[in-house]
């Protein structure tokens, strides 16, 4: 197994009592980082927290419902509530150098390895 | 994708459902492989809402990720089109990513004073409803 996977791991209990969406995301992984794209559409990069700890990142943001109350739904496919993803880091991820962009409902996250984890070239004498 | 599917796939339902856009459905009367009807079949189909006020109609499309200036909004009679296409980088190179949803307005809008505004993501167009069809009190005389 490739310690440097990310993979999403169960919600606690009390996390499923309430509802929240997982994004669509998608992970791209090179010598030197991992690059997660994850869709919030809807969600305002003041409402979105992303927090690491113990190994796994976690995310949540809550999608900003900003119409007005005059607006009658006719028909909804979006969702409400909020986005949450967890994500668990491999232990060659750099976790104090973490990278969050947040740009038009997408967030571009980038998560470099260690230098140590890097591969290195060896010069030949 | 499937998460994508399950949300995205209950347009039928809807009170709008015969304003809905028949190409975006399987139809029977157009053959499937009449390439007219397949050249964005890889395109993403976005979930999309429908609001109305007293004076508008609006209508949103969750289309995260892309630039205001690499979506379009179109209208052709009273098709309403919403497509947009931009470049990512992945494992094997940059790909395209496009989407494309239309929705048939009604009759009574004004076509010329549809406005549309990107949002975290979010397109809204809003479509001005014609005068005639707003709600209109009727003064009842003895």
């Amino acid at each position: 197994m490739n310690s440097s996977s990310i993979c999403t791991t169960a919600p606690s209990k009390k996390e499923r009592a309430i509802v929240y969406h997982q994004p669509r995301f998608s992970v791209h992984r090179s010598e030197n980082e991992t690059r997660v794209q994850v869709e919030l559409p809807g969600v305002a990069k003041d409402d979105l927290n992303v927090t690491v700890e113990n190994n796994e990142l976690l995310l949540e943001g809550k999608v900003s419902n900003q119409r007005p109350d005059s607006w009658k739904a006719l028909h909804r496919e979006s969702i409400e509530g909020t986005y949450r993803l967890r994500l668990r880091l491999g232990d060659q991820a750099d976790q104090s150098a973490i990278r969050a962009d947040m740009a038009n409902g997408a967030l571009a996250l980038t998560i470099p390895k260690e230098e140590a984890a890097k591969p290195q070239k060896i010069e030949v004498k | 994708m499937k998460f994508l599917n399950h949300r995205y796939n209950n347009t039928n339902t809807d009170l709008w459902g015969e304003f809905e856009e028949f190409f975006n459905a399987p139809s029977n009367f157009f053959p499937t492989n009449n390439p007219l009807f397949r050249w964005d079949s890889n395109a993403l189909r976005p979930a999309i809402d429908y609001y109305e006020d007293d004076s508008n109609f609006f209508v949103q499309a969750e289309v995260p990720g892309f630039q205001s200036k690499e979506i379009e909004v179109e209208l052709e009679k009273n098709r309403l089109e919403l497509k947009g296409a931009r470049k990512q980088d992945g494992e094997k190179g940059a790909s395209e990513i496009t989407f494309h949803r239309s929705v048939s307005l009604p009759d009574f809008v004004k076509a010329e004073a549809i406005s549309a505004k990107y949002e975290n993501g979010v397109l809204t167009v809003t479509i001005p409803k014609a005068d005639a069809s707003k709600p209109r009190r009727i003064k009842v005389k003895s």
